[in-house]
């Protein structure tokens, strides 16, 4: 009985070709996983997994390819020469395979390790965050106290010699018209006193506003796409920034308004793909300043975007989750308001309203 | 240093034994069949790690339940493959050189069944039914690595 070797032959052959064109798709994914993830030590092991596992297939495929094409054509004399060179390089790409594999449990020790290390840092910043709150509370009930009776202190004299001077004025009236003068005098004495009052704590409310500056916003945000434009070349996504045609001034801090809007425009390029953009717009809305970053890339489902906010809610694997809720903290000490809104697969909008400084308002707004 | 007198015959005689003309043994030949041996080993080798790489993924909480599986089955058939490619190798041995057979006009040879290996031998030869269904699950597994890297 005699069974032809062209089934063998065939599935042999056709299997290799698609043993290299899968291994190579695993490295294509697994490449551009580790673009997506460049911290992440996984990313990197998925990446040499998938190189050493195209090696296997490349190595072992190729060899057999080119058996099956020299012994059709009548040349087995030059595959029995070129055999133990493909056969060796095959037995070399399986060590190297195995070798890759087996580093699997070291990675694995590192990821424990880094997700014990967040959970640490989560628990230490929670708790530093819980007794910073307490603090304030604390230092803030003392102030309230102190100030309380600091105003009593320095306000009783004066209001006591004025009440008592005028009480004395509404007793005897005009007669005495020397004394009536020398009343008012005094009078008028204590009330500048409490007028220097007044403007003791006016200068302590200004000095309270030195941190927070005369901003533009669309200035600052020029500022910020400058710095973010190169991160968003290197992955070919497209800043378009359409900046409003009034100025924005407002009082601000400049340095924690230009990380809220970093984050959020970083962001933004990690949900984008290769080709996407990303909108910048600022302008006037109901009397407030805006600030819009819209991208096109694939959304937020629903589930995640009731959380967005909140502390410590991520996704990422590795992040704490503070970044957002961080970003609304730093709108909320402007008086601001940070909203973000998304349609999965349509993308993502991230708006910042900032109360306005008044002199950018055209007459229309005012 | 002075060399003690009764050593001298004892260097005499290493020395003119390493005049003499005889095999040099210091330098083992790798031929035969010792490449097979290595490949096997290699087999053997692939497998445990493969079979090792299972194990540890069907636990490791960092990927999504789809993703260990699928990472699972392909590393499960890249051992099923190995052990089937190690025996293929040995039943290749079995095979004699005239059971494959060139009929004149023909490119592709046939081969003539006479024994119960000649049978293995024919189906053990179809390895990619192991091993490329096992790298498409690797593919898939990595594939949705890299859809589900979080944006936000």
């Amino acid at each position: 009985m005699e069974w032809s070797l062209l089934p063998v032959w065939g599935i042999d052959f056709f299997g290799s070709a698609a043993m290299i064109l899968v291994s190579l798709l695993c490295v294509v994914e697994a490449y551009k996983n580790s673009q997506k993830n460049p911290d992440s030590p996984l990313a990197a092991y998925i990446l040499w997994f998938s190189m050493a596992l195209f090696a296997f297939s490349a190595s072992r495929s190729i060899g057999h390819m080119i058996k099956y094409v020299l012994l059709y054509f009548g040349r087995a004399d030059l595959w029995h020469r070129l055999s133990p060179v493909s056969g060796s390089i095959n037995t070399i790409a399986f060590t190297g395979i195995s070798s890759v594999t087996l580093f699997f449990h070291r990675m694995q020790k590192i990821m424990e390790k880094m997700e014990k290390d967040r959970i640490k840092i989560e628990k230490t910043t929670k708790e530093l965050l819980k007794l910073n709150e307490d603090i304030e509370a604390v230092v803030s009930q003392r102030t309230k106290s102190e100030l309380a009776l600091r105003i009593a202190h320095r306000i009783r004299n004066p209001v006591m010699i004025i009440g008592g001077l005028i009480r004395q004025l509404m007793r005897k009236g005009h007669e005495d018209y020397e004394n009536y003068q020398l009343h008012l005098e005094k009078i008028l004495e204590q009330a500048k006193k409490l007028e220097s009052l007044v403007s003791t704590f006016e200068n302590l409310r200004a000095s309270t506003q030195e941190t927070f500056i005369d901003i533009d916003l669309n200035e600052l945000a020029e500022e910020v796409i400058e710095v973010i434009t190169p991160e968003a070349d290197k992955k070919g996504i497209v800043l378009v920034f359409e900046r409003s045609a009034k100025p924005l001034t407002f009082r601000g801090n400049p340095h924690l308004l230009k990380i809220a809007l970093l984050h959020i425009i970083r962001n933004a390029i990690e949900a984008c793909k290769h080709g996407d953009s990303i909108e910048i717009t600022t302008g006037i809305e109901g009397g407030r300043l805006f600030l819009e970053v819209k991208d096109n890339g694939p959304g937020i489902p629903p589930e995640i975007l009731k959380h967005i906010l909140k502390a410590f809610y991520t996704t990422k694997e590795g992040k704490t989750g503070l970044g957002l809720p961080y970003v609304n903290q730093i709108i909320k000490e402007h008086r601001g308001e940070l909203k973000v809104d998304s349609v999965q697969g349509a993308g993502t909008t991230v708006r910042i309203y900032l109360p306005t400084h008044g002199p950018e308002l055209g007459p229309e707004v005012q | 240093m002075k060399i003690k007198k009764f050593l001298i015959p004892e260097f005499v005689l290493i020395f003119l034994l390493l005049l003499t003309r005889t095999n040099a043994y210091a330098l083992q030949s790798h031929i035969g069949i010792e490449g097979l041996y290595v490949h096997q080993g290699a087999h053997i080798l692939f497998a445990v790690s493969m079979a090792t790489f299972a194990w540890r993924v069907r636990g490791f909480v960092f990927l999504s339940p789809g993703v260990r599986k699928n990472l699972f089955v392909g590393a499960i058939l890249l051992v099923l493959w190995n052990a089937w490619a190690f025996t293929g190798h040995i039943v290749e041995l079995m095979i004699p050189r005239g059971h494959i057979l060139y009929h004149p006009g023909t490119k592709i040879p046939s081969l003539s069944i006479h024994a119960w290996y000649d049978l293995l031998y024919y189906f053990f030869k179809m390895d990619h039914l192991w091993c490329l269904p096992a790298i498409i699950f690797i593919y898939l597994g990595i594939r949705d690595i890299s859809k589900s890297a979080a944006e936000w």
